[in-house]
């Protein structure tokens, strides 16, 4: 009898403090499995957007001497002013249609002003680039946000935003673009809807 | 003795004729020649060279991406005469046949049923011409030395109505063509959509 409650009393103090602490592990252990997973800004997605924003420069579609095409007016959260490039690309390996967009703003921006001096008002250059099998649910489009001199930008979380931005969550590019006619998460042309 | 002396006396004036005659038809063949390459090499545009190096610059505009197959498109804006209802214009830089300087290439779109959005979703459909400005360092020190080119969307250079080549200085000294109109662009660098490169 007293064996009996002995071990009753060990088995409770091991579902008392053990199993707690095994789940603790064993959410900690899935909170940075998830963590890993994130659908953006890993280390992995940085080192594409530098692979992207490489092959934009041999393209010339990006930093000095770029090409810039008319701008035409804007909106949030891009620019008061922009100026978008559809081409072809080849990062890592692959081609793929690129849309590069430049994000025209400050004071004085209109775009007469950005027309005469397109370096003095970029703010952002926010890219697509179609990575076959990168993200099928969303057309396998990466997104990424450069600052002018080609580093990803970050979000308030400080998190980068380059890669699937921000599958699942109810704001950013994909959320967004969700909503493009044609179903190619594109606003500006159905040119690569099916 | 005196026959042959009689002969050349009476044939001197017809060998003077068919002398004077034939230099008369060779000056007149080497003059039509001449004036013929002369206005050649004289016309502000469409010459041989103006042809060639039309040439070139399509072929640095390929390896750009900048025309032909899989090029580049801007976001479509409406345009207007002599362009196109709609239009999409570039601004780089190219190196062509050794020259290297500021380019601009505008796509005209046309057609029925052309609309930005028509456009967007099919440029190659609806290009009809696309007409170029390549800076040439000294080619037309008055004018900017701007050479302009109209190209077909297979990137033969196009014809005006009097079947000259659209090529080189378009039309310099003339009432019409590109430079007439371009004079009139503000910043005078005859560049209307920006004074970007106006000094």
């Amino acid at each position: 009898m007293k064996k009996t409650t002995k071990r009753h009393f060990t088995t409770s103090i091991k579902q008392r403090i053990f199993k707690p602490l095994i789940l603790s592990i064993a959410m900690s252990t899935l909170s940075i499995g998830i963590s890993h997973a994130a659908p953006f800004g890993s280390e992995d997605d940085v080192g594409f957007a530098g692979k992207i924003w490489s092959a934009l420069q041999q393209a010339q579609l990006v930093g000095t001497g770029r090409i810039v095409s008319t701008p035409y007016q804007g909106s949030h959260p891009h620019g008061a002013i922009l100026d978008t490039i559809d081409s072809h690309i080849k990062v890592a390996g692959t081609q793929g249609p690129v849309i590069v967009k430049n994000n025209y703003g400050g004071d004085g921006v209109s775009k007469q002003a950005v027309a005469d001096n397109p370096d003095k008002y970029l703010k952002a250059i926010t890219v697509m680039f179609k990575r076959p099998g990168y993200d099928p649910e969303n057309k396998d489009w990466f997104w990424v946000k450069y600052a002018p001199n080609g580093s990803v930008m970050l979000n308030p979380k400080k998190m980068s935003l380059a890669g699937r931005v921000a599958k699942g969550m109810p704001q950013g590019c994909i959320a967004c673009h969700t909503a493009a006619p044609g179903g190619d998460l594109v606003f500006n042309h159905d040119r690569y809807a099916q | 003795m005196y026959k042959l002396t009689t002969l050349l006396k009476q044939s001197a004036p017809l060998a003077l004729i068919i002398l004077v005659s034939a230099c008369t038809s060779a000056q007149t063949s080497e003059k039509g020649m001449d004036s013929s390459s002369d206005k050649m090499t004289q016309a502000p545009f469409g010459t041989t060279s103006d042809v060639a190096y039309a040439n070139e610059l399509w072929s640095a505009l390929k390896k750009n991406r900048l025309a032909g197959d899989g090029r580049m498109v801007s976001t479509p804006y409406t345009g207007s005469h002599p362009h196109g209802a709609i239009l999409d214009t570039l601004d780089g830089t190219l190196n062509v046949a050794g020259d290297r300087g500021a380019v601009i290439v505008k796509n005209n779109y046309g057609g029925e049923g052309v609309t930005k959005k028509s456009v967007a979703d099919n440029p190659d459909k609806y290009l009809k011409a696309v007409t170029v400005m390549f800076k040439r360092p000294g080619y037309d020190t008055d004018n900017k030395d701007w050479f302009w080119v109209k190209y077909a969307p297979d990137g033969k250079v196009m014809k005006n109505p009097k079947n000259m080549a659209l090529a080189g200085r378009v039309a310099k000294g003339m009432p019409k063509g590109c430079i007439a109109c371009h004079k009139a662009a503000p910043g005078g660098d005859m560049v209307f959509n920006h004074d970007k490169l106006a000094q």
